[in-house]
């Protein structure tokens, strides 16, 4: 079939539009993942999620209902919660991570709930997305370009030293809260197109080769939504034209785009250098 | 805003962490344009006054004026941020890629843009002039991960003028300095202090080779003049 030809039926529309968005907008809140060291929290928060949909399924809601309340109440509470207990937020989602997942085995033993059931919140698949899953994306979206506008100057004094940007008036946990609760919800709003396992691919690739070419926030945000852009859209056109499985045709553009920023910047480098 | 001739005003300051204290029944008053010095060993609470001062941390008891006004509320802390100025032992932490001029710039948050409130051309100029005044012109569009710490150290002086407030505060301005840094950045600090006639309070663990109108001691938790 011609690409173009896909394009006709709304799953592939609504898979264009969530590769847009994701690899567009979502991809933005890498970049605090990765200048603020919050790796292990975002792995925290895609656990969470397990528990989320275990209890969802005890409550016969929809699975995924559960994980993105769990993934926000998890991203909301784990700021304050650091704060008062004076430790760091690695320290503080290891709790997270740790505990949610003991809770989602108790209730998986307890409420005799079928464990693969809810391991399905971890599997993704871009087609599979319905017309609600593509408006929560879209709010997602819409909330994380709402908030990098507006708080710019914010944001790039927090990234580039918190106990500073206290000093001069913000209100730095709070923005740090914000931004792990933004955070939260693009995990949350990514897993179901790819698959838990391939988050990083929108989340975390696109803002890692940004972080090597951009020379402040600014350019930093447009190169890591133009790599997202090229990721997303580009494994998608890849994958049905070869006819290979979405999620890990996204990824491995991904991981491609990030190969050849890195190569590039090298031999930048090395041509200053000489 | 209106002629004070103290421009800060420290009375029976106690604090401490948990039930520890660290200041005890500490008094102080900083007039306007005095140089004034703060020394001590690491752990003897400077860098902790400073935070009360710049309303970071609320105090156990006592009471805190800054340009006349109290320190009573979290909005007055607020007013104490707006007026003051901060100048911190400069690091790279991040990975934040950012200019010279724009980590300069982020110094007038607050007092100059704010939200969607863009930078104005008079903040652009105030940067302009800072960098100047600081010998960092030619390098503004650098990276802040190229400089030197001599630099880094210059750099935050230049982001503490842009405020353009009366008072400001130096936390530590040559620690990890090298020799030429540690003799560059007083000869700087006491350029600006005759210049703009500034109230400067300077914290510091380590002999400074400036002239401070007043030295303090930070000794067991009491400031005694030396």
């Amino acid at each position: 079939m011609n690409i173009a030809t896909y394009f006709t039926y709304p799953i592939f529309q609504r898979a264009l539009i969530a590769c847009i968005l994701a690899g567009g907008v979502i991809s933005l809140v890498g970049i605090v993942i990765v200048v603020l060291h919050l790796t292990t929290i975002r792995f925290a928060l895609m656990h969470t999620a397990l528990l989320g949909s275990a209890a969802a399924i005890v409550l016969s809601l929809p699975p995924v209902w559960g994980a993105l309340f769990a993934i926000a109440v998890t991203a909301w509470l784990m700021g304050p919660l650091s704060d008062k207990l004076k430790v760091d937020t690695g320290v503080s989602g290891a709790l997270f991570m740790t505990g949610s997942l003991a809770l989602a085995f108790f209730f998986f033993y307890q409420a005799g709930i079928p464990a693969m059931e809810a391991f399905d919140v971890f599997s993704g698949n871009i087609l599979s997305l319905t017309k609600a899953d593509v408006i929560s994306l879209s709010v997602v979206s819409v909330t994380i370009l709402i908030l990098v506008i507006c708080f710019y100057r914010e944001l790039q004094l927090v990234l580039y030293n918190e106990d500073l940007a206290l000093t001069l008036g913000i209100q730095s946990k709070l923005v740090r809260n914000i931004m792990l609760l933004s955070c939260g919800m693009a995990i949350g709003v990514v897993m179901r197109l790819v698959g838990a396992l391939l988050v990083d691919a929108i989340i975390l690739l696109p803002a890692l080769g940004a972080l090597q070419l951009g020379s402040s926030l600014a350019t930093v945000l447009v190169i890591t939504s133009l790599f997202g852009l090229i990721s997303t859209v580009l494994g998608l056109l890849i994958a049905l034209k070869l006819n290979w499985p979405l999620g890990v045709t996204i990824t491995l553009t991904g991981v491609v785009v990030l190969l050849l920023i890195t190569f590039y910047r090298k031999l930048r480098e090395h041509i200053r250098r000489k | 805003m209106e002629e004070i001739s103290e421009v800060i005003s420290v009375t029976h300051l106690s604090f401490g962490y948990s039930s520890t204290p660290v200041l005890k029944n500490l008094s102080l008053v900083v007039k306007r344009g005095e140089n004034i010095g703060i020394v001590g060993a690491n752990g003897t609470g400077k860098t902790t006054l400073l935070k009360i001062l710049l309303g970071l941390l609320k105090p156990w008891e006592g009471q805190i004026t800054i340009l006349g006004k109290k320190m009573l509320s979290n909005q007055d802390r607020v007013f104490a941020k707006k007026h003051t100025s901060y100048v911190p032992q400069e690091r790279i932490i991040g990975k934040m890629p950012i200019s010279v001029y724009d980590a300069v710039l982020l110094g007038r948050y607050a007092v100059g843009f704010k939200g969607i409130k863009k930078p104005t051309q008079k903040d652009r100029e105030l940067v302009d002039e800072a960098l100047e005044v600081v010998g960092l012109k030619d390098l503004y569009r650098s990276d802040v991960s190229t400089l030197s710490g001599g630099q880094l150290q210059r750099m935050a002086i230049a982001r503490g003028l842009v405020r353009e407030s009366p008072i400001m505060f130096l936390d530590e301005p040559i620690a990890h300095l090298d020799k030429f840094g540690k003799e560059e950045i007083p000869l700087l600090l006491e350029k600006i202090h005759s210049k703009r006639k500034l109230s400067m309070i300077t914290i510091t663990h380590e002999n400074i080779n400036m002239n401070f109108d007043r030295v303090f001691n930070l000794q067991a938790g009491y400031l005694k003049e030396i």
